[in-house]
């Protein structure tokens, strides 16, 4: 890309610029990198402290669980899934922004999202990460888990390839290693930046090393974009793929509320709804942190973001309202008790109405605000609803989980699930797993691709002569 | 500054690499071999209480396998015999053997011999001997050559997929049913075992439990 | 590896294993036990020196060894134990089968007891026997885990110091000589009601050598007023028992023959083969009317086809009404004019229910519950007597047992200071006595009491001797079946805790020896049976469990009105229906009166009609609920309920927690007994409430009392409930109509909701039907020789959970402790479905419906495509195969499973105590050994983190098969014949209501019921092809009867597609 500009690429370099206050590279750099070469500062061991801690409480939980049995959850006969599955798909859906911009919004040239993907990238991996940690111990037998491993065994046994189940196992797990190959490689340049500027032998040593020798040569850029584009390539469908398998966990079940074929669309744009509500919670705390970012993650970052949360958000209300529509059209009484029973509840025969609720008002009502542009600028209006949209996106899960599995075919077995400590302390725990690992890689890795970055800045363009701009058209 | 790392680190990657295929390839055979029933079952030999040699009882004293194992035709189980069964001939032969001791003591005493237990299957499978030598699987298809053995040790591996096999390929073991107990029992002449087998196969309208799982799971 | 073997000298290190068979082999008192087992007179068991019964002793050393050592590199070295001598018929892993029975208070209950190894581990019952049939209760299903209680009374004990059973012999020894002396002067014996012939021989005997003793029976649920009633109006010790077979016409009033009356099994018997209807070989569809006048719901009111709701007190009154109506024998006019008041009830109900019984003169039966008073029971005799029906479908037998003192007139004797010795055999006193006799204190002021018990329990507290007891599967007896035909009741174990049965104590009275073996049985055996060659009509008695044609001769009934009469005029009260409560004491259809309470299966056992487990609770309908002051609404997940505080007087109180029930009269409270145990049992321990202390000799069975004296405590308390929500919200589950319209429309089931369309699209006339059910997913062929299948009829059914419990000990199913049931864990493998149904949702008197629900074995099973692991597949016979130990325990199958039938382990139920599961690895694993040796060996064992589910007892399936391919040898028979074997629930149905067998086979039991129009499939609409199904259910209301619109209108609300009716 740092060849023949096209003309696109100088329309977008005259636009409002991607960098304000016109800032030269080396500014970029040398910015970029202080935050990781100045001395750690006080705010982040105390965060740091905190997130640690809760991240311990939530793996005490899990061993907990593991040590004495899925019992200490709140789970029952009719609720087989609960937390454990809402939290699995609630995390895999966070990632789904960090790959989108990546991979997406970089084969649509979109260049704004160079200023953002390395954070929602490491995002996506952290998120995956907490994501994994369900299926795997919500078996009751956790030791037994290899089962699931299609290895050739003396109980000459295979997996069962019909189940969805097994089908997460390789979705998620290909979607790992794609996510981590992708980020890394689009570290290895700045790698090699920290590498040239540190003093520290060891530190030297480190990046160095990650660096694979990076040199910047002409070559190194040409093979770098050519790896770059094939990766963004290889993810794009998985962006797609992952959240799709996902929600085949239901949409391939008998269960009313589950069985319908509008969740694999429903349940990717309801990914990236969330996806971007979580990078704008976290990338807006960061900016006030690190006041020099400010000129790299502009408003106009949050604004296209907001518009983004507000499109899907649309778009994942249509499915809700389809839901419902289809539920009364079918004339099913199974679908239509599971709907306007169990989700309603307007005759008291429903459990869970107050989870629909809250589903229904922060992923559809809330997002509407960002129709105005005001409330797409005003920092504190997009957090307030980046917030709201997190908490609904994780009871859109919930409630599709729990309101189907309470109350299904025979009314005999139905039954209310209660959730226990245990519960509650894993989900929270998994947040602590999450903000740790996000803190670490804001403390050691350039939080904002650098070399993406100059690469939209006027002067990455040969044919920038500052000092007649006009002359350009 | 100068550069930070040695000329020679440019091969590193390829060699972490070979090394890696190497190990994993290593790794992977081992665990084949050493962590299947074929290593860690067959061969199994323990010290009983008593060195009780099948060779000289059956091979040379041409004595049946039901005479001691009376219950393999109508049991799940196949008994071991108690005292009484050993004392039949022992109260006459071999009296003074030291070896035969802790079998006159039991028999006084009234404390049953413990024999060390040498085929064993998990708690969950349901092993059925009846239905086995009914329909003309022989012991030596599980058991090897008893007949030849000082000292019994486990012969196969009787690891899951190896009762598959047999289950899904009877026609390997299937024998007239009058042969069933007798061990060094060869096709006849001019036929293959698979022949027959396939012939006994659907003659008797052989079908044994594949992917019906409660057939040895209860 | 193939090296020859130079084999060692054994190491000795033998010895130490050995530590644990000595207390056991070792031991002398063993030794003699072995010997005593079999004495001469036995002999003909004595084939193998060892008996089956003690080789249990030696299979225990055995799995106590088993691992101990692990010397073995590769592995733990395991050892196999075989006997030192063989053991009679004794084929290790194969089960031996002994007929015996359970005694009970009305009658012992033939039976059939499995041992597999020396280890009794299930009860069925005895299909030779009339009035068993090879069914059995639930009581005798669950009896055998009393029998390996591990809280069973261990050690003899004198004045509460640890003592043994030779010092206790010595102190009878001791005792004989001196009540021989003054010829029994204070000495007194508190039994339980049995009808034994043995102990009746024994008793006269003892009565004869101490003339002044005193012998009373004592039966916190008996039916005193029965026999009292059947002494005056029939003369004599009469016995009247029910032919149901050609009785038209039933009105039961106040009778939950069903379930807790004498003989429940030969009643549901008797029912149901009067409710089963369009059978082939029944031939014409025809079945009995049954009215039900009751204060609570009952599953005889279940059954009913008219159902009235009347408070206990107000049935009296009913009776009368009735007899008026009906017209009694004169004699009785001026009493019934005496007790003739304005009736508190519909009388048009009444009036044309009368008449439908006189329509059915000598073909109609009235039954009135033991409950009510003397009077009541006379009038309904007069009843009978006039409808016809005595010695026709009502028949008397003249009972061998001679009457007793009763406690009252003990406890009056002891308060005279004129008992000094007391026996007490069996029984709780203390604990269930009527509060006003204050029994503890009674029992304290005797100088001596032996108290024989299977527990340490209430009564054991303050006794000279306590006593272990010996269950009835411990012990050689015999008794009388409710038909009266002599029974046997021979051991299958030697007494795990070594007790003492009562006979043995009553024989060491008499001077005699500690009875070895059946010696005075069979004492008893010659006298009844006068065998001319004794030892083989012995063998022969053994061997079927019973005596041919020994029943006792009827004897003709003739009612004597004038004795009823004088009866009446001077013991009547006829309550009126005013401004008060009357507080009903029923025998807990799971605890019985309390004796029951340590059974683990039957504290978790839901409740047939509240679905309450681990408690009980008061009933009230929604009007008293309302009056109380309670928040009548049914709230979806509610798990804890008011209580209410009960005070009949000062001394008298109780606070209990209350539930609503639908069904329930007006101004009647119902509270059942044998809860709130106090003492060492663990199942017991906490569960429930004791009601006992309200209930007075006056008052048994009710007491009526200002509304004042109920009121709100305010509190709350949890109660476990496993079914959460009653309506079927319009959905067709369970399907009905009325004969009628059977009649008309035999297929009705297949035509009502989704069916209709669903059927259709299905069937050859939908166009684009290629007759293949569209699947997905390729299915292992159903090529098997059989094909299993079920059929469940609904119209039998009364929902008595005999099954579930069947089931329980069948499978090694565990139970989880009240926290679990109330987190919605419970693991029974089939659940008792129980909806109330009624077109109008406020409708204080709903139907109620009851539907067994287990495994559906789908043809298409939505489980098996869901199980990540190929954990639960299909089988070539049509099974939904589960293979526990491949199963990782995701519960993605459960969650998939449309009924909701598949049972996750949550915790370690199996190995860790029910009050720590929380705990986990922190608290000891293992489970007692006794709970070990009744688990049926051929089914595993399944741990935590697996799931369970029915799988059509798939161990006696293979069990049958194997056994047909044994036999097959070399030849190609390998087809199991057919109904040659059943399953758990099917054997234990004393309904006959669950059909299991080879659906292939056009002449087998279950396939003929498949075909009949009336079998209907749950779910059609999910295309699972369930290889259960059921017959839809039947009533038969009097069109004259004015609620007889309701089930014609019920019938209609289902018959809709759409969610009609609240159904």
């Amino acid at each position: 890309m740092s060849s023949m500009p096209t003309e696109e690429q100088k329309a977008a370099v005259t636009k409002i610029p991607l960098v304000l206050n016109d800032r030269p590279l080396s500014w970029i750099t040398d910015k970029v990198s202080s935050v990781v070469e100045e001395r750690t500062p006080f705010w982040w061991w105390v965060s740091f402290m905190v997130t640690s801690v809760i991240a311990a409480f939530g793996l005490f939980c899990i061993g907990y669980q593991i040590s004495t049995g899925v019992g200490v959850w709140g789970e029952n006969h009719p609720n087989g899934w609960a937390w454990d599955i809402t939290n699995f798909v609630f995390w895999i859906g966070i990632g789904h922004a960090g790959t989108l911009i990546s991979a997406i919004l970089f084969l649509t040239r979109q260049k704004w999202r160079t200023a953002v993907n390395r954070s929602a990238e490491a995002m996506t991996l952290f998120a995956v990460v907490c994501a994994g940690i369900f299926p795997g111990i919500h078996v009751g037998r956790v030791w037994m888990a290899w089962f699931l491993a299609p290895v050739p065994n003396s109980n000459g046994i295979w997996p069962n390839f019909r189940s969805p189940l097994l089908w997460d196992v390789f979705a998620v797990s290909t979607y790992f290693t794609v996510s981590v190959l992708f980020w890394y490689t689009g570290l290895v340049p700045d790698l090699a930046t920290l590498r040239d500027r540190t003093n520290s032998r060891f530190k030297k040593f480190l990046y160095g090393t990650f660096a694979l020798g990076w040199r910047g040569s002409n070559r190194h850029w040409r093979h770098y974009e050519m790896a770059y584009l094939i990766l963004a390539g290889i993810s794009t469908p998985l962006v797609l793929s992952v959240h799709s398998v996902v929600s085949f966990d239901f949409a391939t079940s008998i269960l009313p509320g589950w069985h319908t074929t509008i969740f694999p669309p429903y349940f990717v744009a309801g990914a990236i709804f969330g996806g971007f509500a979580m990078v704008l919670t976290i990338l807006l705390p960061a900016r006030l942190i690190y006041p020099q970012l400010k000129d790299v993650i502009t408003l106009q970052h949050v604004d296209k973001m907001a518009k983004i949360i507000c499109l899907t958000g649309s778009i994942v209300g249509y499915a809700y309202l389809m839901e419902l529509f289809i539920a009364w059209y079918s004339t099913n009484p199974f679908e239509k008790f599971t709907f306007f029973h169990s989700r309603f509840n307007w005759d008291g025969t429903g459990y869970y109405q107050w989870a629909y609720g809250c589903m229904m008002f922060c992923n559809v009502v809330s997002p509407q605000v960002f129709w105005f542009k005001w409330c797409r600028n005003n920092l504190w209006v997009v957090f307030g609803i980046c917030m709201l949209v997190n908490a609904g996106m994780w009871f859109e899960r919930f409630v599709i989980i729990c309101t189907s599995l309470s109350q299904d075919f025979i009314p005999s077995s139905w039954h209310i699930y209660h959730p226990t400590w245990v519960e509650q302390g894993t989900f929270l725990g998994t947040f602590g797993i999450f903000l740790s690992l996000f803190l670490l890689f804001m403390r050691f890795l350039p939080m904002i691709a650098m070399s993406e970055v100059k690469i939209v800045l006027p002067e990455a363009d040969p044919h920038h002569h500052p000092h007649d701009e006009e002359a350009h058209h | 500054m100068a550069n930070f790392f040695p000329r020679s680190s440019n091969w590193l990657p390829l060699k972490i690499l070979i090394c890696v295929i190497v190990l994993g390839n290593a790794v992977t055979a081992g665990v084949w071999y050493y962590f299947t029933p074929k290593y860690t079952r067959v061969g199994y030999q323990p010290v009983q209480p008593i060195p009780f040699p099948h060779d000289i009882h059956v091979k040379q004293l041409g004595m049946d396998c039901r005479y001691c194992h009376s219950f393999v035709e109508v049991a799940a189980h196949s008994n071991v015999p108690n005292s009484q069964v050993c004392m039949n001939c022992h109260s006459q032969i071999q009296k003074n053997n030291p070896k035969l001791q802790p079998l006159f003591d039991s028999w006084q005493s009234g404390k049953p011999i413990q024999w060390v237990q040498i085929h064993k299957t998990p708690d969950f499978v349901f092993f059925n001997h009846s239905v086995h030598v009914n329909r003309g699987v022989s012991c030596v298809s599980c058991h090897g050559k008893i007949n030849e053995m000082p000292v019994v040790y486990h012969h196969e591996t009787h690891s899951m997929s190896w009762c598959l096999d047999c289950h899904r390929h009877p026609e390997n073991a299937l024998r007239p049913t009058q042969d069933v107990f007798n061990l060094d029992w060869t096709p006849s002449a001019g036929k293959t075992q698979q022949e027959i087998g396939l012939a006994l196969k659907k003659d008797w309208n052989v079908k044994p439990p594949i992917e019906n799982c409660a057939g040895c799971h209860r | 590896m193939k090296k020859i073997f130079q084999h060692p000298p054994e190491p000795v290190n033998g010895k130490k294993y050995w530590r644990s068979l000595d207390e056991i082999a070792g031991t002398p008192e063993f030794r003699d036990r072995l010997k005593r087992e079999f004495p001469a007179g036995a002999d003909e068991f004595e084939a193998g020196g060892v008996s089956r019964r003690s080789f249990i002793k030696l299979m225990g050393a055995s799995t106590a060894l088993a691992g101990l050592s692990l010397s073995a590199c590769r592995r733990p070295e395991k050892h196999l134990v075989p006997f030192t001598k063989s053991a009679e018929w004794e084929i290790p892993g194969k089960p031996l089968f002994y007929a015996t029975s359970m005694p009970h208070r009305k009658g012992a209950q033939p039976l059939v007891v499995t041992t597999v190894d020396g280890r009794p581990i299930k009860i069925e019952g005895n299909p030779g026997h009339p009035a068993s049939m090879g069914t059995t209760s639930l009581f005798a299903q669950s009896s055998i885990l009393d029998m390996y209680d591990p809280d069973r009374a261990r050690l003899f004990r004198e004045r509460g110091l640890e003592s043994d059973s030779t010092k206790f012999d010595a102190y009878l020894t001791q005792l004989t000589g001196e009540l021989g002396a003054n010829g029994g002067d204070g000495l007194a014996f508190l039994l339980e009601e049995n009808n034994s012939p043995t102990r009746e021989r024994l008793r006269q005997a003892v009565i004869a050598k101490y003339p002044k003793a005193v012998w009373a029976v004592y039966e916190p649920l008996g039916n005193d007023a029965v026999v009292q009633a059947n002494k005056d109006a029939y003369g004599d010790d009469i016995k009247v028992t029910p032919k149901f077979d050609d009785a038209d016409v039933i009105l039961s009033l106040d009778s939950d023959f069903l379930n807790f009356e004498e003989g429940s099994v030969e009643m549901i018997r008797g029912f149901s083969k009067r409710r089963r209807v369009g059978r082939p070989e029944d031939g014409k569809p025809d079945m009995n009317r049954l009215y039900v006048v009751e204060n609570r719901y009952t599953i005889t009111g279940g059954m009913a086809d008219h159902r009235m709701r009347l408070p206990v007190s107000q049935i009296g009154a009913f009776a009368v009404a009735l007899a008026e109506k009906i017209g009694v024998d004169s004699a009785l006019d001026a009493s019934l004019k005496q007790l003739a008041g304005t009736p508190s009830f519909d009388g048009q109900w009444l009036a044309e229910m009368a008449k439908d019984l006189q329509s059915a003169k000598g073909r109609s039966l009235v039954l009135v519950g033991a409950r009510q008073p003397e009077w009541v029971q006379l009038l309904v005799g007069a009843i009978n007597a006039a409808l016809g029906n005595l010695g026709k479908t009502l028949v008397g037998t003249a009972s061998d047992v001679k009457p007793s003192l009763k406690i009252s007139d003990l406890s009056l004797l002891i308060q005279n200071k004129q008992v000094t010795t007391l026996f007490i055999f069996g029984g709780n006193p203390v604990y269930n006595a009527p509060a006003d006799l204050d029994w503890a204190t009674l029992q304290k002021s005797v100088p001596a009491v032996i108290r024989v018990g299977l527990h340490e329990d209430e009564t054991s507290n303050r006794a000279l001797w306590q006593v272990p007891g010996t269950h009835y599967l411990e012990t050689w007896s015999d008794g009388r079946a409710s038909d009266g035909s002599y029974v046997s009741v021979q051991p299958m174990i030697l007494p795990l805790f070594g007790g003492w049965s009562e006979l043995d104590i009553l024989a060491r009275l008499l001077g005699q020896p500690k009875p070895e073996g059946p010696e005075l049985v069979q004492d008893t055996f010659k006298l009844l049976a006068k065998p001319a060659d004794f030892k083989s009509a012995w063998n022969i008695f053994l061997h079927d469990g019973f005596l041919k044609d020994s029943q006792l001769n009827e004897s003709a009934l003739t009612f004597n009105a004038a004795a009823a009469a004088k009866f009446i005029e001077t013991n009547s009260s006829n309550p009126a229906a005013g401004n008060s409560y009357e507080i009903v004491f029923i025998g807990d259809s799971k605890m019985d009166d309390g004796r029951y309470a340590n059974n683990g299966w039957l504290q978790e056992l839901p409740e047939p009609i509240t679905k309450l487990t681990w408690d009980n609770a008061a009933l009230v309908s929604v009007a008293t609920a309302a009056e109380l002051g309670m928040d009548v609404k049914d709230h979806l997940g509610k798990q804890d309920f008011d209580t209410l505080e009960i005070k009949i007087d000062e001394k008298r109180s109780i606070e209990i927690p209350v539930l609503i029930a639908p069904g329930h009269a007006d101004n009647s409270i119902t509270i059942p007994l044998g809860y709130g145990r106090v003492f060492n049992g663990n199942i017991a321990k906490g569960a429930g409430v004791n009601v006992y202390p309200l209930r007075t000799t006056a008052q048994t069975y009710f007491a009526i009392g200002p509304k004042t004296m109920v009121k709100r405590t305010g509190n709350q308390y949890r109660l476990a409930i496993t079914q959460d929500h009653h309506s079927m919200e319009g959905r067709a589950i369970v399907r009905e109509a009325t004969l009628d319209t059977y009649k008309e429309t035999p297929d009705f089931p297949k035509k009502m909701w989704m069916d209709a369309e669903i059927l259709r699209e299905k069937g050859p006339d939908n166009p684009f039907n290629d007759g293949s059910n569209a699947s997905l997913y390729r299915h292992p062929p159903l090529d098997a020789p059989n094909q299993w299948g079920m059929t469940i009829d609904l119209n039998t059914c009364t929902g008595c959970n005999a099954c579930v419990i069947a089931c329980q000990s069948e499978n090694n199913i565990p139970i989880v402790g009240k926290e679990q049931v109330v987190n919605g864990r419970a693991m029974h493998w089939i659940r008792n479905d129980r909806y109330y149904a009624s077109v109008d949702e406020h409708d204080p008197d709903p139907e109620m419906v009851m539907q067994p629900m287990m495994c559906q074995q789908c043809e298409n099973a939505p489980c098996e495509t869901v199980c990540p692991v190929n954990a639960t597949v299909h089988s070539t016979d049509g099974l939904n195969v589960m293979a526990y130990n491949r199963c990782i325990g995701t519960r993605y199958c459960a969650n998939n499973c449309p009924f909701k039938v598949r049972r996750f382990n949550f915790f370690d139920y199996q190995q860790r105590p029910l009050d720590k599961l929380k705990l986990g690895p922190l608290t000891e694993k293992g489970s007692p050994d006794t709970l070990k040796m009744q688990k049926n060996p051929n089914v595993t064992v399944r741990m935590r983190g697996v799931m369970e589910k029915c799988t059509f007892c798939v161990q006696r399936i293979q069990e049958a098969k194997i056994a047909q391919k044994v036999k097959a040898g070399a030849s190609d028979d390998v087809r199991v014949p057919t109904d040659s074997f059943q399953v758990a629930c099917q054997q234990a149905c004393p309904a006959e209501a669950i059909v299991f067998g080879d659906i292939k086979d056009p002449k087998s039991k279950v396939s003929l019921l498949k075909a009949q129009e009336k079998n209907y499939r749950l779910l059609e609409y999910l295309n699972v092809n369930t290889r259960v199904s059921y017959l839809a259910r039947l009533r038969n209301p009097n069109p004259a009867m004015p609620d007889a619109a309701k089930s014609a209108a019920f019938e209609k609300g289902l018959i809709h597609t759409e969610e009609g009716g609240k159904a």
